[in-house]
């Protein structure tokens, strides 16, 4: 199964210090929505695109298939901000009846372009840490800006336990599949019914073990792990001040 | 010389209210011992890894390491030095990374940082796994797990390790892998504990059994003596190895002398019978 952790762990730009990705991201997501600009929006959302699929290794079509689904969002969101009714004509008029006009205006237009642009600019700045930086890592940034140890650790478990769970299902309907269970609608509801309460228990007996083998480990109520620096180089943060600056610039200069 | 590392007497367990899994159970461990727990499946064997480690607190009995008993307070000595690779290795392994999760171990432990990250390189050395240190353990074949499932241990540097059925469900390469760790950790002057059901494995590389059967220790001695005792091996289910078999055959149609030392795998039987028919 292909999922953005797969690709986070095939990234090209995975050695790079996730503070240091974490911080460009979330910088240039502010600039981005903070700045609200046309040209702004533009030029993060090739930057950062060019960033994931250069730098990062990942291929053009993976990443068109991960923007679609946000981007049908963000499309549903808009027609609503776009399209005007009223009872007089207006703007570009797209249908008529029952005395009323549904129009859309040109400043409607140009202002829903915008925000498609900010939102999928601030996206792919988001894509650009999370394609390119497993969830434990981005655990450990969390960490690092102090978030509460419990939620630190929920989330660890949380992360480990999505995969057990899901292969745990996935060997549970096969073995469903292969006696009929999901032949027809019916039984197929049926059969999803009774898999689903059979995770749960088997969830609960899996942390039952899961708690022996830890304190087998010694573990005695703190979760510790020990995870590999990766080193910051001064070009990275050179190349990451820079890029905010000509964010800025662009800012001030483009209208 | 006796060195003794491990004492238990009269151990009682049971889950709930139900019935007994640990019905007194007397062991005695020494130190480098080679040791393989047999017995059908609920004969208690898990139950005794878990108590041996301190995980379970028996209803009953004692448990000594190195004479000092064990009570509440030195619990975590005893976790310390036995460690347990579990049956499973998706129900032990914890973090999200292969470096992380081997690090688990020492970190509880409070061992420096430094100390930690040479512990986890050269336990992952050990177990063939260097360069696979950012791994995510969802991503590893079932091989790869097993062997990160012993490097989490192995880099807790315990005195004594219990492996609960390693063999379940490894292909016979890894099994032959697995075979080489043991011996490894046996020349580290390690004391292993390995509970099975594949008694040639266990005839192989053991020197001395246990057998439980209803959550009784029925048999514990030499492995060949164990199975040369038809009543124990019909009360807990056991068949004899394949290559006991083959030699008693042999010895009873004359190929073999009475008191010839069973060969423990074929090129042993090879050598002994190349070395028969040399003369």
């Amino acid at each position: 199964m292909e999922t953005i952790d797969h690709y986070a762990y095939a990234s090209r730009m995975r050695g790079i210090n996730p503070q240091l990705k974490a911080a460009v991201a979330m910088g240039t997501l502010i600039l981005c929505i903070g700045a609200d600009r046309f040209w702004v929006s533009v030029t993060v959302l090739l930057t950062m695109s060019a960033v994931i699929l250069w730098g990062g290794g990942l291929t053009f079509l993976k990443y068109i298939n991960l923007l679609k689904i946000p981007l049908g969002f963000l499309i549903l969101g808009t027609v609503a901000i776009v399209i005007e009714i009223s009872s007089r004509p207006f703007g570009y008029v797209l249908f008529h009846g029952f005395g009323h006009y549904v129009w859309v205006s040109k400043e409607g237009g140009v202002t829903a372009l915008k925000l498609v642009l900010k939102a999928i600019g601030a996206l792919s700045a988001m894509y650009m840490l999370v394609l390119s930086t497993p969830a434990s890592e981005i655990i450990g940034v969390l960490k690092d800006l102090r978030v509460p140890k419990l939620i630190i650790e929920l989330m660890h478990m949380i992360y480990r336990f999505i995969f057990v769970m899901t292969d745990t299902q996935r060997l549970m309907k096969q073995a469903a599949v292969s006696r009929l269970g999901y032949q027809d609608f019916k039984t197929s509801c049926r059969t999803f019914g009774s898999s689903a309460g059979n995770l749960f228990v088997v969830s609960l007996k899996r942390a039952g073990t899961y708690y022996d083998a830890m304190t087998a480990r010694c573990y005695d109520g703190e979760l510790l792990f020990l995870s590999e620096e990766k080193g910051v180089r001064p070009w990275q943060v050179m190349a990451a001040l820079s890029y905010f600056l000509i964010l800025i610039l662009i800012y001030i200069l483009v209208p | 010389m006796e060195d003794v590392l491990l004492k238990a007497e009269g151990i009682r367990y049971s889950y709930g209210q139900e019935k007994e899994a640990l019905k007194g159970i007397d062991l005695t461990v020494q130190r480098g011992e080679k040791v393989a727990v047999l017995g059908s499946n609920g004969a208690g064997k898990s139950t005794l890894f878990l108590t041996l480690n301190g995980v379970l607190t028996p209803d009953g009995g004692k448990i000594a390491y190195k004479g000092k008993e064990i009570g509440r307070k030195n619990i975590q000595e005893l976790r310390k030095n036995v460690g347990i690779v579990f049956q499973d290795a998706d129900n032990q392994i914890i973090a999200s990374t292969v470096f992380s999760e081997v690090s688990f171990g020492p970190m509880n432990l409070r061992l420096p940082k430094e100390e930690v990250k040479k512990r986890v390189h050269s336990a992952l050395a050990a177990m063939n796994l260097t360069g696979m240190e950012e791994r995510p353990p969802h991503y590893l074949s079932g091989g790869e797990k097993k062997r990160v499932s012993i490097a989490d241990i192995i880099a807790m540097e315990p005195e004594m390790i219990l492996f609960d059925e390693p063999t379940a469900s490894l292909d016979p390469v890894n099994v032959v892998m697995l075979k080489e760790v043991l011996d490894e950790l046996s020349d580290l002057g390690k004391t292993l504990l390995i509970s099975t059901h594949d008694v040639d494995f266990a005839f192989q590389w053991a020197e001395r059994a246990l057998v439980f059967s209803g959550g009784r220790l029925i048999a514990d001695g030499p492995i060949r003596e164990v199975f040369d005792s038809p009543a124990v091996l019909e009360e807990a289910n056991l068949r004899k190895p394949v290559i006991l078999e083959v030699f008693e055959s042999l010895v009873r149609h004359g190929v073999l002398q009475k008191d010839a030392i069973c060969p423990r795998h074929a090129k042993e039987l090879e050598a002994m019978l190349a070395a028969v028919s040399g003369k």
